[in-house]
């Protein structure tokens, strides 16, 4: 196990940092010939285990900002206002984010469907719904958001969505380990290392147009012979195991494109250069990832993010940032303890607080990185960030209390026009002790991606779209 | 500063809390065909006649295959584990992602194969149409552990030549491991069966069904020649036969291996290698000890499996133990000088493997023990209890430990507060017999200068009644049929990839029967699983034609 270490070195953010910087003003948006109207972007960053809401939610303008150093209440009231502002005083947490604060919807007031549910709640936030099912293996039983509307704008690019991670580790239960689903049974994985991510997005930008004609050939062959062995399989299996056979046909179905490519990607396309870094090390129980690399990860899934939206090669992706309920220490910021443990500490426990503030701090100042990136590609009149809803959360509200309720969520992004960012807007309890669930916030974000629903996941957890976000 | 005790309560009238009850039934149910996926169907190996090989097995096979070493499981998702191990049967869908990565990582081996590629096949040096022949019937055989048909030998022949009109002979067979190594039949134990009047089915597993359930039981891996070789001469069905094969396959390192993963995934030991510690806190422990610890734990539970001679017993009750130079001076006790790990009698207040420090310091929380995850560990673990998670509106964070207070008084409100006690009385007495032990496994007389009363009790259980202690705990444990029950069940599903059912009890009770407390324990109970008629059994679903 690893023994604390010193803050990130000044080495590494430059290696982070300048690659990044040197890549970017060359790139402009590309869509290609296949594209239409302007494209829309979804991204959902999600980090895990809860934060401190007291220290992220914003207060407006005028009042007292004690919740900002107060001891964490223990649970939210209910029945507070509405309230709709764009005068508010950023909180510890959003502070790194104070040059985009326009570009910002700031929402409170939100539950996730299932209320209380310990971390198991997590794999309800994106798919509005409880999971069903086997004690032993549960699913939600819709598809996530994310993937309805990758689904929907999905068809445009040669990745319908991607599912990113950064020390993402599965194996203990589906609703902590999976928040994005293609349907009922069937979890999107992340992918933890962005050297492969990269590859798979960019890996034949170099080759020749005959290599990259031959490498089409033979994957073209290979994928033939496999779907001919599944297709023979299925036929002779019964009923259960041929589903298992059919999902596997459709996965391939899925890769094929990208592994027999749609064309080249647009000459304008450069992607940043790939990450180097030692990725895994060896242990005596096998291959782990490298502790000391975590901090570049994340910047290094953000980067492909970038390149992926300006190369147009997809439009939804997900990005993980561990499992709900991990172990992690954020050592970077400063934090050795096992993530897990320090989220079960008490309220009265300042030093806790500080550091559970410090690290969703931390993923705010990143979620900057990916803002600025975003918002440096020229695109139109503006920029990929204004085409985008980079919607940020905790997997549950707050880690002691295993609260799922109040999830204080951010919207980064304009999304064509469809939002009027640079606001703090809370939502109430109405008049019949309702509150809304994340359900409604999808039902606008999927509608505002075109797709045509007017409720999502649980029947019973839908309230109606939150048109108040809109222009 | 609210009190512990007002914040419960104000939550549970919040709440209304309905009484939530543990059941009853102590004793972990078999799991019936609700879920749809496990039992239903007696004298059947796994419901799914199509089994994706776990990450383990994967790199395994490969290693026998190609002779390749470096793994590469770690490249694709862990697996689910829905019955407690990574190899149930119905494991999910394969996604995108990983068909991807089955896809990408078979290119990447088929290329550092293809040099190779006339060794592998058995050719005589002619890079030719001749050693594809070899390679695609003889290779294929072994790659899709069964002869293929003609179809596909075919169809491997199409992917040759479409391979070699780009890239010659090195292009063709380029792609023709690609795909034998991305196969459905590669990645997947298929088990499509034959006619069998004699079967309550009508139909049984194939001899090379046969032989792989026989390599992944005993090896988690794929047939060796001599497996293969019975196969071919349909001798894997008699009682016999099987047991010749079973003593030569426990002869040989890979089962040690293969119960070694069963271990470490029964027994949870992957919490000893998540221990982290607070140096000021804990100032006798350092991160270098981990490594340590879990191995102690492994060759502990190798020696209890393989050699002990009260068999399975001294799971629970030996003390003979293994360390090094390093942890001898943790535990405090003369030891073996240098970095080898060498055979230890264990201190008198410690016997079994609840009195392990790292299985003491894995359950339990960072800065303090935690009776509650002992306890636990003990009910679910090696009693095949299971326990409903706490009610989920109920703020279950222990106190920090103050000066003046043993963990046992703090423990105090589970059972006076009756919602918690109705659970926490089946745990919590188990682990505050362990207090003796604290966050580190360390032994220790008192906790803060107050004495420590290590009076445990294991209710609702055949060893029940009050005991003083780990010693004593693990001579309960020893007598316990309940515990040995739950080590049939336990290996029953990690070898048939589910749950038991109903319809498995008696299979079950035959093999706690095998577990006599002499050092065959653990090779009587793989024997009796390896000829049983459910390990020699097809499903009865009929096929959809």
């Amino acid at each position: 196990m690893r023994r604390p270490r010193p803050a990130m070195s000044r080495r590494a953010f430059l290696r982070a940092g300048t690659g990044a910087v040197l890549a970017l003003p060359l790139l402009t948006s590309v869509r290609g010939a296949r594209a239409s109207a302007l494209p829309k972007r979804l991204v959902v960053f999600m980090c895990s285990t809860g934060t401190i809401p007291d220290r992220l939610f914003p207060v407006p303008a005028g009042m007292p900002t004690a919740r900002f150093t107060a001891q964490p209440e223990e649970y939210f009231t209910s029945g507070a206002s509405f309230l709709d502002t764009e005068d508010y005083q950023i909180s510890p947490i959003l502070e790194p984010l104070l040059p985009y604060k326009e570009k910002l919807l700031v929402l409170e007031g939100l539950d996730n469907c299932t209320g209380f549910n310990g971390h198991g709640a997590y794999g309800s936030l994106l798919t509005g719904a409880h999971f069903i099912g086997p004690e032993e293996s549960p699913t939600p039983p819709n598809e996530s958001f994310d993937q309805l509307v990758a689904r929907h704008v999905g068809p445009e690019t040669p990745f319908p969505s991607l599912q990113l991670g950064v020390v993402v580790s599965i194996g203990y239960s589906p609703d902590h380990d999976y928040c994005s689903w293609f349907g009922p049974n069937q979890p999107a994985p992340a992918e933890n290392d962005p050297r492969v991510i990269f590859d798979k997005l960019f890996g034949e930008l170099s080759l020749s147009d005959d290599e990259r004609e031959r490498i089409r050939l033979d994957r073209r062959s290979v994928l033939d012979a496999m779907t001919a062995e599944l297709a023979s399989l299925e036929r002779k299996l019964p009923t259960e195991d041929r589903l298992k056979v059919q999902q596997h046909l459709e996965s391939i179905r899925q890769v094929e494109t990208r592994l027999i490519g749609v064309g080249a990607p647009g000459r304008y396309c450069m992607p940043h250069p790939r990450p180097e870094y030692d990725f895994w090390v060896d242990t005596a129980w096998g291959p782990t990832w490298n502790d000391e690399e975590i901090p570049n990860m994340l910047r290094g899934q953000m980067d492909n993010i970038a390149t992926a939206f300006a190369c147009d090669l997809t439009r939804v992706v997900t990005l993980q940032f561990g499992e709900e309920g991990f172990g992690l220490p954020h050592w970077w910021v400063g934090v050795n303890d096992y993530r897990h443990h320090l989220s079960h500490d008490d309220d009265s426990n300042p030093e806790s607080v500080d550091k559970i503030t410090r690290i969703s701090r931390w993923y705010a100042q990143e979620l900057g990185y990916l803002i600025d990136k975003l918002a440096s590609i020229p695109e139109d009149d503006g920029t990929v960030l204004d085409n985008t809803a980079i919607v940020w959360m905790h997997g549950i509200t707050k880690g002691n209390s295993h609260a799922s309720d109040n999830h204080p969520t951010l919207i980064a992004g304009g999304l064509g026009g469809a939002l009027r960012t640079g606001r703090y807007v809370r939502f109430p309890t109405d008049r019949d002790g309702n509150r809304h669930k994340l359900n409604d916030l999808w039902v606008t974000l999927a509608q505002d991606f075109g797709v045509e629903i007017d409720r999502f996941g649980e029947d019973r957890y839908n309230l109606g779209p939150l048109t108040v976000l809109r222009t | 500063m609210r009190s512990r005790f007002t914040q419960w309560s104000k939550l549970l009238i919040v709440f209304g809390i309905t009484s939530l009850g543990c059941t009853g039934d102590v004793l972990d149910g078999p799991r019936g065909a609700e879920g749809g996926d496990d039992g239903g169907s007696a004298g059947v190996l796994g419901a799914s006649q199509l089994r994706r090989l776990a990450r383990r097995e994967y790199d395994n096979t490969l290693r026998d295959l190609l002779g390749e070493h470096e793994a590469l499981s770690h490249r694709f998702p862990v697996e689910d584990s829905p019955h407690g191990y990574d190899n149930h049967v119905s494991a999910r869908s394969v996604p995108p992602l990983l068909a991807e990565r089955y896809l990408i990582v078979a290119e990447e081996l088929a290329a550092r194969v293809v040099p190779r590629v006339e060794a592998l096949a058995g050719c005589d040096g002619a890079r030719d149409e001749s050693c594809v022949e070899r390679l695609i019937r003889g290779f294929g055989q072994r790659a899709y552990r069964r002869p293929l048909d003609e179809e596909e030998i075919e169809r491997l022949f199409a992917v040759y030549r479409d391979g070699a009109s780009r890239r010659g002979f090195d292009g063709g067979v380029e792609l023709v491991l690609r795909t034998m190594l991305a196969s459905p039949n590669f990645l997947y134990r298929v088990e499509r069966g034959e006619p069998d009047d004699a079967a309550p089915s009508g139909r049984r597993p194939t001899s090379f069904e046969m032989a792989s359930r026989l390599s992944y039981l005993l090896w988690a891996t794929m047939p060796d020649e001599a497996l293969f070789a019975a196969a071919e001469a349909d001798a894997l069905r008699s009682p016999e036969e099987i047991r010749a094969q079973v003593t030569r396959m426990l002869a040989d390192p890979r089962a040690k291996e293969m119960a070694r993963q069963f271990a470490a995934q029964w027994l949870s030991l992957d919490r000893i290698t998540r221990i982290q510690r607070s140096e000021e806190q804990f100032p006798a422990f350092s991160p270098e000890l981990v490594p340590l610890l879990r191995r102690e734990a492994e060759l502990f539970i190798e020696e209890a499996f393989w050699r002990a001679p009260d068999g399975i017993r001294a799971l629970y009750r030996g003390r003979t133990t293994f360390r090094n130079a390093a942890l001898a001076a943790f535990y405090g006790s003369p030891g073996p000088s240098g970095e080898d790990f060498e055979v230890v009698t264990m201190e008198e207040n410690r016997a079994g493997l609840l009195t392990l420090a790292g299985v003491l310091a894995g359950f339990s929380h960072p800065s303090q023990t935690s009776p509650t995850l002992r306890g636990e560990f003990v009910r679910d673990h090696l009693l095949c209890t299971k326990l409903p998670p706490p009610p989920p509106d109920v703020n279950n964070n222990l106190p920090p430990p103050s000066t003046g207070t043993t963990t046992r008084e703090r423990l105090e409100v589970h059972a006076s507060t009756p919602t918690c006690n109705v659970c926490h009385r089946l745990v919590d007495p188990i682990g505050l017999s362990l207090e003796n032990f604290d966050a580190i496994g360390l032994y220790r007389e008192d906790e803060d200068g107050s004495p420590i009363d290590a009076t445990g009790e294991v209710v609702d259980s055949d060893i029940e009644g009050p005991y003083v202690g780990a010693v004593e705990l693990a001579e309960r444990l020893s007598e316990s049929a309940q515990a040995l029950d739950c080590v049939a069940r336990q290996w029953f599903r990690f070898s048939f990839g589910r749950r038991e059912a109903t319809e498995d009890l008696p299979l079950i009770e035959s093999l706690v029967a095998e577990l006599n407390g002499n050092e065959s324990d653990t090779a009587n109970l793989l024997t009796a699983i390896a000829t049983s008629d459910e390990f020699h059994g097809l499903s009865t679903r009929p096929e959809v034609p």
